[in-house]
């Protein structure tokens, strides 16, 4: 069974006192799709960047399928996980092809360059997340909807079996955070990896996640099935303020909605 | 909407690289053969054509170069042929290093001697100056030596002070570079104020020079810039990657810590090596990859064969004019790779503005 152990990771930063981590224990088993939800400052970015070794774990351990992260080679973990993040400062002037076949920099040796398979996957890629016709675009001159949409057929290419997504739609509108959702699940569901992304959509967390993890003040407050976690009562524990919950009577799709004080 | 179609041609491609940087190549030659034809005594390209080919193992069993006059002769292979070949190598040389530099450090300002090399170089430079010790090594005079050294120390002392700083970016690195470098220069000239006499030698000798190429110190560059430059190329993708971010670069699998610093290494060797045999020459390493990225695009694949071939070439010409505006004396090359370096590349970029508008 694959998975990713956390066991009492927690985390100071040097320039602070205050605890951002607090001995955070969880397990995450292949093949779901995990939405990692908490207010501002609850410790979830942190918590990502440890998983992706951009933070050194220094107080307990990550495993990944038994293995501690930390004696995993560079291009090894890159095999294993990848990452879209938030946002990306790239102002190089690089195509969207470019930027696809970074994807497969872990699967490169020194002087070798894109070979025959790897041309078809990056083209793949670029189909799976309806991005083709962008190809010889600029990376610089998409709108953030599309590339956030390149950024996820880099993952794609990068063809690893572990997912992770910094708030992947919180810059988006309507249409494409649906569309990008859509691609998620499919990857998840049709291409048999796991999802993992921090979120901030209840509503669309509800409706895509099987997983939760809820996090406030450094610590897991809840984490299991999505049905069992995402309750009112737990939300209005976690955000600290009202909510009430419709259920879609067709769908049986449930809506977490903020009750603010006057109505 | 024809977007698609003119941006298509900014994608890598084998074939064409190789084809422009065949062509770059040919460039090159031709003006390494006019520019030593040129000067104040105005030499034949047949008689270059001896001379070389005299030199060249078989060949020369075919060509001699006995009919060339003893004074042609002397001036082809003493004095012109090492010069041109040495400010090629500079050219190169620091062309490269600038493309890489603005890579690892994400910044366009970034140029070869950010680090401190060049300052410390100068230090080094001043001190055999004014010791008065005669020694040499590699082919280097003793302010070749005392400049080399100095470079060397420069990058280890910004390195180890910006190691033990927290955070250990490489912005730390550039900030820690630019403070040093800025006091190493006051410590010049707090050993100039009391060395009245010596103030001019120093300070011709950091605006740059080839006046005093050999074959010595040809061979002393080559061998860094063969090295250099062919290590670096086998960096290219990684060069790329970490382009677009540092982080990106770690999640999509490159050490980036081990990476970088092999890059600073084999970048601050390239410098030292190039300014301890022409002193402090500017403007090319910062320029000449921002014209051929504005031109071929930020990919690292054509970037730095073009960066070097084109840096080489600009530099001869530099060279050319500093030696022959003035007969017979010569401007520091320095003054040149600016005067003539900053309109073209403000023209560039002007350009290469409106041209973006107007698709």
């Amino acid at each position: 069974m694959k998975t990713i152990n956390i066991a009492k990771l927690s985390w100071k930063p040097t320039t602070s006192d205050r605890m951002i981590l607090k001995e955070i224990t969880c397990k995450l088993s292949a093949g779901n799709f995990y939405g990692i939800l908490g207010p501002n400052g609850s410790g979830k970015t942190s918590l990502m960047r440890h998983l992706l070794r951009l933070l050194p774990v220094k107080a307990g351990k990550i495993q990944l399928d038994q293995k501690d992260i930390t004696r995993l080679k560079q291009e090894e973990f890159a095999r294993l996980v990848s990452f879209v993040p938030q946002k990306t400062a790239i102002d190089a002037e690089f195509t969207v092809y470019d930027i696809v076949a970074m994807g497969r920099t872990p699967y490169q040796k020194h002087f070798q360059g894109l070979g025959k398979e790897d041309e078809t996957i990056i083209l793949q890629a670029l189909e799976a997340t309806k991005c083709i016709h962008l190809k010889d675009q600029y990376f610089t001159q998409l709108s953030g909807g599309e590339a956030q949409r390149v950024l996820v057929a880099r993952t794609i290419a990068q063809d690893t079996p572990w997912l992770v997504l910094d708030e992947p739609i919180a810059s988006l509108d309507i249409k494409h955070q649906v569309d990008l959702m859509d691609t998620l699940r499919t990857l998840n569901r049709e291409k048999d990896k796991t999802v993992i992304a921090i979120l901030h959509d209840l509503n669309l967390a509800a409706k895509y996640c099987n997983e939760i993890i809820l996090m406030k003040d450094g610590e897991i407050y809840d984490a299991g099935p999505v049905e069992e976690v995402l309750t009112v009562k737990n939300l209005k524990a976690v955000y600290e303020i009202d909510f009430y919950m419709e259920r879609n009577s067709h769908t049986g799709d449930r809506y977490f909605i903020p009750n603010s004080g006057g109505v | 909407m024809k977007k698609g179609t003119s941006r298509a041609t900014r994608q890598y491609n084998k074939k064409r690289c190789m084809l422009v940087t065949g062509g770059l190549l040919v460039v090159l030659f031709l003006l390494m053969c006019l520019a030593t034809s040129l000067g104040v005594a105005s030499i034949s390209p047949a008689s270059i054509g001896k001379v070389i080919a005299s030199k060249i193992p078989i060949v020369n069993q075919w060509i001699s170069a006995d009919d060339v006059k003893k004074t042609t002769y002397a001036i082809i292979w003493n004095v012109r042929l090492p010069r041109v070949f040495l400010s090629a190598l500079t050219g190169g040389a620091l062309a490269i290093v600038g493309a890489t530099f603005q890579g690892i450090f994400r910044n366009p300002l970034a140029d070869p001697h950010i680090l401190g090399v060049s300052s410390g170089a100068a230090l080094g430079a001043t001190l055999a100056m004014l010791s008065g010790i005669q020694i040499s090594l590699f082919g280097l005079g003793v302010i070749g030596v005392f400049a080399f050294i100095g470079a060397i120390l420069a990058v280890i002392l910004v390195y180890g002070v910006a190691k033990i700083g927290v955070g250990r970016s490489v912005v730390n690195m550039l900030l820690i570079g630019t403070a040093l470098s800025t006091m190493f220069s006051a410590v010049i000239s707090l050993l100039m104020t009391f060395n009245h006499d010596k103030i001019e030698k120093v300070y011709m000798w950091t605006l740059g020079s080839f006046s005093s190429a050999s074959w010595d110190k040809v061979r002393f560059l080559l061998i860094f810039t063969l090295l250099g430059f062919a290590i670096l190329l086998c960096f290219t993708r990684e060069l790329n990657v970490i382009l677009t971010g540092e982080e990106t670069a770690k999640t999509l699998g490159i050490d980036t810590k081990k990476v970088i610093q092999i890059l600073i290494t084999i970048s601050s060797l390239l410098v030292a090596a190039s300014v301890s045999v022409s002193g402090i020459i500017g403007f090319v390493g910062l320029i000449i990859p921002h014209c051929v990225r504005l031109i071929s695009g930020p990919d690292y694949r054509t970037l730095l064969p073009y960066s070097f071939f084109t840096g080489a070439i600009f530099m001869i010409l530099s060279d050319t004019i500093a030696r022959m505006a003035v007969p017979p004396s010569e401007i520091p090359v320095g003054i040149i790779t600016a005067i003539i370096g900053a309109p073209y590349f403000i023209f560039i970029l002007f350009y290469r503005q409106k041209r973006m508008h107007m698709q």
